[in-house]
C-alpha cells in the first residue's frame, strides 16, 4: 500500500506532534495538577500514535532501512539522498538537544528537578527517525 | 552550487527495447526508483552513470543527455521532411 507524498507528509506531521503532544502531558501533567494514573494514560494515546506513525511512515515505506543501509548497498542518488537528511537531522537534532539541555539548567538552578528518562527517549526517537522523515517529506516516489 | 536541469531520453531509448525500469535499474546498478526520477529529469546522473547508460544503449552520452530540451528522436535522426516540389 503506497502512500502519497501528501499522506506521507501528513504522517510525519501527525507523528511528531504526537511525540511533542505525548512530553507536554509528561512533563505538563504534575505541573496542571494530574494524578500519576491520569498523567500516565493521557501521555499512553499520543505514544500509541508514535508508534503507529514509526510503523507507517519509518518501518512500512523501507525509509527507516534506508537511512541506516550501508553506503557501499546504496546508489548514488540514495547516497546523496541520505546524506542531505543526515544533514537536515543533525541541524534540526542538535538544535533540540542544546535547548533542552538549556531547559534543564536553568530548572536546576531554580531546585526543580529538570527532567527524568522520558526527555532522552523521545530525543533518542527523534535521532532515530528525523532522517526518514526528511526523506518521506521531500521524495516524490517512496 | 545551484544544479541546472538536464533532459535525458532514457524513458524513450528503454520503451523501444521494451525494457522495464528494473531492468535498466539493474543493469546500470541502481535503484529502479532512481530510473524514474531520471526519465522525470528530476535527478541529474553522475559522469559514471551517464556512460554506463552509453555502454547500455551503444550510444554516445551526448546522444541521450543535454542541458537544452531535445527534439524528438525521430526528428533528430530524420530531419524535418521536405515539403513536395521545394
Amino acid at each position: 500500500m503506497g502512500m502519497t507524498k501528501q499522506q506521507r507528509r501528513t504522517g510525519v506531521i501527525v507523528n511528531h506532534a504526537a511525540l511533542g503532544l505525548m512530553l507536554a502531558v509528561w512533563y505538563g501533567g504534575p505541573v496542571a495538577g494530574w494524578s500519576e494514573v491520569v498523567r500516565g494514560v493521557a501521555a499512553l494515546i499520543p505514544l500509541v500514535v508514535v508508534g503507529v506513525g514509526y510503523y507507517r511512515i519509518h518501518l512500512a515505506t523501507g525509509l527507516w532501512r534506508l537511512v541506516h543501509a550501508r553506503l557501499e548497498d546504496l546508489d548514488e542518488r540514495q547516497v546523496e539522498m541520505t546524506m542531505l537528511a543526515a544533514r537536515f537531522s543533525y541541524a534540526v537534532f542538535s538544535v533540540l538537544c542544546l535547548l533542552a539541555l538549556f531547559g534543564a539548567a536553568v530548572a536546576g538552578n531554580h531546585g526543580v528537578v529538570p527532567f527524568d528518562a522520558i526527555l532522552p527517549a523521545g530525543l533518542l526517537y527523534l535521532a532515530h527517525t528525523l532522517p526518514s522523515s526528511y526523506l518521506a517529506w521531500v521524495e516524490e516516489v517512496v | 552550487m545551484k544544479k541546472r536541469k538536464l533532459y535525458n531520453r532514457i524513458l524513450v531509448l528503454r520503451s523501444e527495447r521494451g525494457m522495464s525500469r528494473k531492468e535498466l535499474a539493474d543493469l546500470a546498478g541502481v535503484n529502479f526508483q532512481t530510473i524514474g526520477y531520471l526519465e522525470r529529469e528530476e535527478y541529474n546522473p553522475s559522469l559514471d552513470l551517464a556512460l554506463k547508460f552509453g555502454e547500455i544503449f551503444d550510444l554516445p552520452v551526448e546522444a541521450m543527455f543535454s542541458a537544452e530540451p531535445m527534439k524528438p528522436l525521430s526528428q533528430e535522426v530524420y530531419g524535418p521532411r521536405a515539403k513536395e516540389g521545394t
